[in-house]
């Protein structure tokens, strides 16, 4: 019986301590000011652009044309059309609100659009958002990571060798939620977007269109 | 049947629709001053004839989508191929890569590597809108006054034939469509799909070739 014991505890403790990329960052020297938050987490990626968009969603897959555009500070426009030039989603976004102008009736459930909601305030709010941000330390890959945390989730950002951000994991406790991948143009702006989702099976790849 | 491809069938039946009817059609059009044409039979019986003329078509289109919010519309290339009797293939080639055929009762579209397809029949509201579109290459629909409310119009170069839709599904995408033609050939200028929000979707078709020889595989898609 005490073997027992012993052999569940180590089994528990081991388990339980098992080693997990997030728990093994290490909070760096490197302090960060708002200024900087707001100036490295600028939804610049996305400003006044055109893509195309890959949805796979619950084994099916479509594309159509995503746009975005800033009408004022913090104020953005985003649609999605078809190849063809039908617009099936219209939405107006600012920090505290999240307006459906137009929904396809086969797009028009909260499920869906709350998950547009929150991929939405994800890449365009996480400055305005959070306020708390340390800087981490992946010691075994020698890099930074921005994280932000309210508590219930974090958000751990990662940078490229120019220093911008290339990529966003949003975590609750230990789960990853979803992970956003960055390819950066020189500006700064995205050449793609990818936006994968652990909870559900959901993803999108926006991919910049360049007009002759 | 997906959302996505409910639409993609509406826009390509109506947009096929247009373009057979519109089968003579290319030159520049002027939708400055419309006049209207109250007695359009000449016209609709011109319409007619040339479509029971037509047994294939291959040209190339230019489509600008144009957003109220944005200072400049999304500009996009392709080519067009129709064959009798109920084959279409609308193929973007810039700035982007996408393939929808129709190919008799298979709609298929091709996006980078995937395709998808699905069995028009299999909805009852895509077997009307291919009904449609037979009746379009027999040269009588414009009698399906059921679907749409007909009206002409003309300038000083061109015919404009304006549809607003009267059936609920297609009512409640666009709020007209537009066909323009050159006065002189019945040569088409643009076609064009209003949104209820006055959104729209301009298709100018050039580079025309009717009856031409055409291979049947253009409009599989492996």
């Amino acid at each position: 019986m005490k073997k027992y014991l012993i052999l569940s505890s180590f089994v528990f403790f081991f388990t339980s301590c098992s080693p997990f990329y997030y728990n093994s960052l290490l909070k760096s020297n490197k302090n960060i000011s708002s200024g900087e938050i707001n100036q490295i987490l600028s939804p610049k990626v996305l400003v006044s652009s055109k893509y195309v968009a890959h949805v796979s969603a619950l084994g099916k897959e479509f594309s159509g044309i995503f746009v975005i555009r800033e009408l004022d500070k913090d104020v953005y426009r985003l649609m999605l059309i078809t190849h063809t030039g039908v617009t099936i989603l219209s939405l107006e976004v600012t920090p505290d609100k999240f307006t459906v102008l137009y929904c396809i009736e086969q797009l028009n459930n909260k499920y869906f659009l709350n998950l547009v909601n929150n991929d939405i305030s994800t890449l365009l709010y996480l400055r305005i958002k959070y306020k708390l941000a340390l800087m981490m330390k992946d010691v075994k890959n020698n890099s930074d990571i921005l994280k932000l945390d309210n508590d219930e989730i974090q958000y751990y950002c990662f940078f490229d060798d120019r220093e911008r951000i290339s990529r966003i994991d949003e975590v609750s406790g230990n789960d990853l939620k979803k992970k956003i991948l960055f390819t950066l143009e020189n500006d700064g702006s995205a050449k793609s977007i990818e936006i994968a989702h652990n909870d559900y099976p959901i993803n999108l790849i926006l991919e910049r269109i360049v007009e002759e | 049947m997906t959302f996505y491809k409910s639409i993609s069938i509406y826009f390509s039946r109506t947009v096929v629709i247009f373009a057979i009817i519109a089968i003579n059609l290319f030159g520049k059009g002027d939708t400055t001053s419309n006049k209207v044409i109250i007695d359009p039979s000449i016209i609709i019986k011109r319409i007619n004839e040339v479509s029971k003329s037509i047994k294939s078509i291959e040209c190339d289109f230019i489509q600008i989508k144009h957003l109220s919010y944005l200072s400049e519309n999304i500009t996009s290339r392709g080519a067009f191929y129709y064959k009798r009797e109920n084959l279409i293939r609308w193929e973007y080639t810039s700035p982007y890569r996408y393939i929808i055929v129709i190919n008799r009762d298979k709609f298929i579209m091709k996006d980078g590597k995937t395709i998808s397809s699905f069995d028009i029949k299999s909805n009852e509201l895509f077997s009307e809108l291919n009904d449609i579109i037979l009746g379009c290459i027999k040269g009588d629909i414009l009698k399906s006054e059921t679907k749409f409310k007909i009206s002409f119009f003309q300038t000083v170069s061109v015919y404009v034939i304006n549809l607003i839709p009267v059936a609920p599904k297609i009512k409640e995408i666009f709020k007209s469509i537009e066909i323009y033609f050159n006065k002189s050939n019945f040569d088409l200028t643009d076609l064009k799909m209003v949104e209820n929000t006055g959104d729209f979707t301009k298709i100018q078709f050039i580079n025309r070739k009717y009856n031409v020889n055409m291979n049947e595989e253009i409009f599989n898609i492996k």
